[in-house]
Formats: structure tokens, sequence, C-alpha cells
């Protein structure tokens, strides 16, 4: 698991985090979402151990990351946004470096890269920017490490291989393994992730699974607008809002809405999900 | 599993960077074997031989812009906020991932140079005799050559510590820092001789050479290009603490540029 406690973490003068606390439990895919600039690379940079964190701020199934021991290190992958291009063939990646991680197999590497169409024995500099990114993803969940960090994955995907990605991780998350996903593209991996953890300026500020959210809030569209909805946006159908779900309603809910809606009232959304304790 | 030495991991990294060597390096030192090539038939062409001298010092010349440019051109990426994540996210120990760049860097590195440029030498001695007058493989050429080497070693070892240091131009930059400090030290050497007096280090040097027999033999003058002046110089009385001076020097050199490398590997931040 992932424990973050009183994490507080700057560049420079810019502080990024300020007594963040969070944890993170195995079975689950993490939505990590939030606007530009708030720390989504950045926390899961210093899970992965790319930055440094206090000692105890960050622990890591036991271990600190920065440290970056091998038994750490064998059970986790972080994939950025725009990986490197190793200077080889796609094969060669998983030939060269994925057998240092001990839950790799080379099989499903093949496997994953053939469902995504790209050939293994082409060069990363011959491919294009999202069949570099498809090779990328495919390794990524061939290593088969208990935690997998992915910024941003499905930039840069095309509309077919969003829906084979969202297929293809679903089948992937186990009770053993936590996935982190750091998203912009909400759309796209709805339906994939739970619970959601939004950030903030230097804090979190609504952690809460799928079903915790539609308790409290749901989803609706009317012809007419509603100014106790927290969050209203006019549609060719109506207007989608977001609302306190009074009558219990089970909506499903609309993450792109949500986010909008957490952001315009984090007072509301603080005091409402605070009974669900997920530090 | 043990976090700080393994060596069946120490194997497989240091087989995964054999795997990559000659896609990432291997034109550079085809190259400077081309142009040895070159050095060794541009002679024959305006009718010439080519010295065991100016042979083993192409070769050393060679050998050392080879290990130079070896740190950044094999793990230049190392440090870089993207391209460096896939090494310092292998599940390898630190020292794990030091000592196998030592060993590719100062170990192969020089073993392949050296080794593929007199095997090249070699060949084309026995093709043309007349115009290569010895052989490289000797006794006397490979003890020069070998001190050259562990002093290139030293060099290389700067420049290991360059490649970590700098994001880019590491090696123009590690050059620079280079001659900040022979200038510094340069200047330290002249401020203690202003202390000590000039005259006074004048006249001990002076005494020193002294010593030095004025009956030397053609063959040491010779191979005074590659500085093997120790049989002349082996004269002078501080000469065995100017060298052990030397010695230990370059072996702290060494040590604090690896342990500096080390270091840099276990905490950079990407």
């Amino acid at each position: 698991m992932i424990q973050i406690n009183d994490l507080s973490f700057n560049y420079s003068r810019n502080k990024v985090f300020e007594h963040l606390t969070l944890s993170l439990e195995k079975g689950n895919v993490y939505g990590l979402l939030g606007q530009n600039g708030v720390g989504k690379t950045t926390l899961l940079k210093i899970m992965a151990g790319l930055l440094k964190s206090e000692r105890t701020a960050c622990m890591v199934n036991g271990f600190h990351p920065y440290k970056r021991q091998p038994s750490f290190l064998a059970d986790i992958y972080y994939l950025p946004e725009e990986p490197a291009c190793p200077p080889g063939t796609v094969g060669e990646l998983g030939h060269n470096y994925g057998t240092f991680y001990p839950g790799f197999k080379i099989e499903q590497f093949y496997s994953l890269l053939e469902r995504f169409e790209v050939k293994p024995e082409k060069k990363f500099k011959d491919l294009s920017a999202g069949q570099q990114k498809k090779a990328h993803i495919s390794y990524a969940l061939s290593l088969n490490t208990g935690i997998l960090l992915l910024d941003e994955p499905s930039n840069g995907l095309d509309i077919p291989s969003k829906a084979l990605f969202r297929s293809i991780v679903s089948g992937y998350i186990n009770d053993d393994r936590i996935m982190v996903i750091s998203t912009h593209q909400v759309r796209d991996l709805e339906n994939l992730i739970d619970p959601v953890i939004i950030l903030d300026n230097k804090e979190v500020l609504l952690h809460a699974t799928i079903q915790e959210i539609s308790e409290k809030v749901c989803f609706i569209t009317k012809s007419d607008n509603d100014p106790e909805a927290l969050y209203t946006k006019k549609t060719p159908l109506g207007y989608a809002m977001v609302k306190s779900n009074t009558q219990g309603l089970d909506t499903k809910v609309n993450l792109e809405a949500l986010f909008n809606a957490v952001l315009s009232h984090k007072e509301w959304f603080n005091e409402q999900f605070k009974e669900y304790d997920h530090e | 599993m043990n976090n700080i030495f393994n060596f069946k991991r120490f194997c497989a990294i240091t087989a995964k960077e054999i795997r990559e060597y000659f896609r990432n390096y291997g034109t550079s030192i085809i190259s400077v074997m081309g142009i040895y090539l070159l050095f060794l038939a541009f002679p024959l062409f305006i009718g010439g031989t080519v010295s065991e001298l100016s042979r083993i010092n192409m070769i050393m010349f060679m050998t050392a812009v080879i290990m130079i440019i070896a740190p950044s051109k094999l793990y230049g990426t190392v440090n870089h906020y993207r391209k460096g994540l896939n090494y310092v996210l292998l599940p390898v120990s630190t020292l794990e991932k030091t000592l196998s760049m030592f060993l590719i860097t100062a170990v192969y590195t020089t073993f392949i140079i050296t080794a593929g440029l007199l095997i090249l030498d070699t060949v084309v001695h026995l093709i043309i005799p007349s115009r290569l007058n010895e052989m490289l493989f000797t006794a006397h050429s490979m003890e020069l050559m070998g001190i050259e080497i562990i002093s290139l070693l030293v060099i290389q070892s700067w420049f290991v510590l360059g490649n970590m240091l700098f994001r880019n131009q590491k090696v123009a930059k590690t050059i620079l820092c280079l001659l900040g400090l022979v200038i510094l030290i340069g200047l330290l050497l002249v401020f203690v001789f202003r202390i000590v007096g000039y005259e006074k280090v004048g006249l001990f040097i002076e005494e020193q050479l002294s010593y030095i027999s004025l009956n030397i033999d053609g063959s040491k003058i010779r191979l005074f290009g590659i500085a093997d002046s120790r049989e002349i110089l082996k004269a002078i009385p501080i000469y065995k603490t100017m060298m052990t001076i030397q010695y230990i020097l370059w072996a702290v050199v060494s040590l604090g540029c690896w342990t500096g490398t080390y270091r840099l590997i276990k905490t950079r931040k990407y």
C-alpha cells in the first residue's frame, strides 16, 4: 500500500504540497485528477522515488521510495506522460529492461503489443507518438508490478486505442495491485477509475469511491436550470447538473461534471465527504 | 532480497549494457579504428615508414579520445529527466549500477579500443612489414602503454563524474572544469613559490636536475614523447617521493570521482 503522511514538498520557493495525507489500498485503480500545476506528476514521482520526500512522509510497500532499493523498484513502475524512447526496437525494451522485473512476462508483452497493433521488431524512432505510447503501455502492464503509476496514459492514443486501453486495464487490476492514473482526460477513463482523488493547491480536495460520490451527489439533466445545483452546464439535451443527493437517487457519476463541481464548491464537498476517512 | 549487492543482478545489468554497447558506441570505435588505419596507410602513398613511437603515441591518443567520450556516449542519458527514467527505475542497486558502469567504461572500453588498435596494427604489420618497422606486441611497448592507460583511467574517472554532474555538453564542460582546476593549482603553486621564494625554488630544481647523467642513451630519448622519462629521472633524489605522491593523488582522485558518481546516481532527482 501507499501511505502518504503529512507530506510537504516544494520546488525552491514554490510550495506544491503542504501536510498532504493520503492512503492508497491494493485492489483499486485510483484516478488522480486536478488542474494543471497542482502536483499530480510530482506526487507520482514522489511515490516512484524520483523526487525526494521526508522519510516518513511517503512509504510505499513499507519502503522509503527515494532510497530506490531493488526490492522496492522491482514492484513499482512509473510511466511518464511522454516516455523517452530507447534507441532499439520495441521488442528489445522487453528483453533488455523487462527481464529485471520478477513479474515480467514476455509473452504478455508481445500479446499486448499485438492487441495494440504495434510490431515488436519496429524501432521506436520509426513509430508514431501514439504507437510509441502503446508500446510503453504494453511494457508497463506486462511488468506486472504491484504498483503501477501512469501519468496521462490516454494522451496521444486514438479513439479505438483508448477503448482498448480501458479494456486491458480493467482486466489487469486484481486484489494485489494498485494502479494510480493521473489524467486530464476524465472521459477517457470513466468507468475505470475508482476511487477518485482530486488535488487542489497543496491539498486533497476529494478522495472518495464512486459509490460514496453517488451517495452524496447526483448527476441529472433537466430542461430548466436549478439555482441550487452545485454545477450546471448547458447541453443540447438541457441542463446537465450536479446536485446534492438528498433524494437518494442512484445516478451515474460524470467525472468531468464532478471535477468542475468540486472546484467551484470546495468547502461543501469537504464538509460532505469528511465522514469517509481515506487517510 | 539483498538491496546492496547481488551478483546475479550485477551480471544481469552488465550483460544488458554489453548488449547495448555497440549500438551506442560501435560507430565511434569503428571510426577511430578507421582513422588509425588511414594513419598507417598514409605513408604508403608517400613511400615512408611509421615508427614504433609514433604508432604508440597515436594508439594512446585514440584510446584517450575513446575513453574520455565513453561516459557521455554510454551513460549520457542517465541523468536526463526523461531519458534516464528507465535506468534509474531499474530494480538494481546503486552499487551494482556504479560497478557495472566502471566495468563498461574503464575496463571493457579500454580493452576493446586498445586491443582493436593493436590487432589492426599487427595485421597491417603482417601485410606490409617493410613500412612498419617493429611489432607493437613487445614487453617494452606494453609496459609504456600500461602506464599511459593507468593515467588515462584517472582522467576518465573525472569525465565519468562530469557526465553525471552536467546535463548537456558534458565533455566540453568537464574539460573546462579540468582547465579551471589546473589553473587553480597553478596559481596555488605560484603563491607557494612566492612565499618560499623563487630563487630558492630555482636553486632546488637546479640541484635536483644536476643528478641527471648527461650521457643519455639515445634509445631513451626516442621515447620521451610518451613520457618514458622514468629511467633518466630516477637519478633525481626526490623522484621516488614524487612518484608516491602522484600515485596517491591518482588513487584519491579516481576513488573520489567514482564515489561522487555513486552518490549522484543514488540521489539524482528527476
